[in-house]
């Protein structure tokens, strides 16, 4: 089960549009039951003034479900 | 005379092709021009100018991934490749700063095509890879912008053999026939080039560690070229997406972004319509820098 970092709304908007390495942008998204949510990856490489997301609470992504394109 | 690392003056034109070594800092001296074996090529000091410029901009100091994007570019050019190229993404070196430039044109801006990687991606040297839930790159290209109808193509280079529903690239406006993604390995395949008309590879492709390039020529038919064997596909053409392609999923109408993708990709390239021919020749430059870099599958 992959895991993902849980964000409050503030703490989303914080990070959107923010570095959390050289080159690499965060990307805060909903999960099924509309949660903001980062990855591991963005969690793990983070190495800057946002190194705060490394306390975030784990939860079980759960994906959106998607629109079959017709 | 000796120079400071000891390997002296060389004898002009000899066989061996060492050259004539000038008393410079390195002594290693202007070998390539005089001398039979091009000792150039063989140090990893660039010759291309292209090459030269992309290995400026992203730092690149290893002398292999130098000689390897040396090699590369002056095949494409020699193939009469290069100039077919809107963008070229080797992903060498390593981070997120030497895969982010296009080798076609190696500035730092949206306009170059610098790639903006967004979300989870993991960087290694052999390539890049997204976690299918996050990461995606924008690469400031639109195909309204770049492509006119029956003039495109698009690759990639998977690294990874694996169950992926996710797109390599993608982008589409809010008509479904200016799709251009694809799903694909591990007995499937549906491809989308400017259509909402997908065709399926034949032969099956039985493993997604490949490179796939896909191409038009006309609006009638798709050329696909499965690891260099090529084939063409009736399927007819609908609209270009006014939209940037991302790589590692799909931009949709620049609303919202789906079919993350999660395999390793080792090289991508953006541009106008090539041949049957080539696309093999595309691909054999693609695997010869790869076999370089020790990264070929």
């Amino acid at each position: 089960m992959t895991q993902v970092g849980l964000l409050t709304e503030e703490q989303k908007n914080e990070l959107i549009g923010q570095q959390f390495m050289v080159d690499v942008y965060f990307n805060p998204i909903q999960d099924n039951n509309n949660n903001w949510i980062i990855s591991i990856e963005e969690i793990g490489q983070c190495n800057n003034q946002f190194a705060w997301v490394k306390e975030l609470e784990l939860i079980t992504y759960e994906p959106k479900k998607q629109v079959n394109e017709k | 005379m000796a120079n400071s690392n000891g390997w002296g003056d060389g004898s002009a034109n000899n066989t061996i092709g060492w050259g004539q070594g000038a008393n410079n800092a390195i002594g290693w001296g202007k070998s390539h021009s005089l001398s039979y074996a091009g000792l150039t090529d063989i140090v990893g000091i660039t010759t291309d100018t292209n090459a030269q410029e992309f290995i400026t901009a992203t730092g690149i100091t290893d002398t292999t991934q130098q000689r390897a994007i040396d090699v590369l570019v002056k095949g494409l050019k020699t193939d009469l490749l290069w100039t077919k190229m809107f963008a070229i993404y080797p992903f060498v070196g390593g981070t997120a700063t030497t895969c982010k430039f296009n080798l076609k044109n190696p500035v730092d801006t949206d306009l170059g095509h610098r790639l903006n990687f967004v979300g989870g991606w993991t960087f290694s040297n052999n390539g890049v890879q997204g976690n299918g839930t996050t990461a995606y790159a924008n690469t400031f290209l639109a195909p309204s912008t770049h492509f006119t109808l029956g003039n495109s193509s698009i690759s990639h280079y998977s690294r990874t053999n694996s169950v992926d529903t996710g797109t390599p690239y993608g982008t589409k406006t809010g008509a479904a026939n200016s799709q251009l993604n694809l799903s694909f390995g591990l007995g499937m395949s549906n491809i989308f080039h400017n259509t909402n008309s997908a065709f399926t590879l034949s032969p099956v492709p039985l493993t997604s560690a490949t490179n796939l390039i896909h191409s038009r020529t006309n609006s009638t038919q798709t050329i696909a070229a499965l690891n260099g064997a090529a084939a063409t596909y009736t399927n007819s053409e609908g609209q270009l997406s006014n939209h940037p392609i991302f790589l590692g999923a799909r931009n949709s109408n620049n609303v919202s972004i789906d079919l993350y993708y999660s395999r390793q990709m080792a090289f991508a390239h953006i541009g106008t319509g090539l041949t049957s021919a080539e696309c093999i020749l595309l691909y054999n430059r693609i695997q010869t820098f790869q076999t370089t870099l020790g990264r070929q599958v």
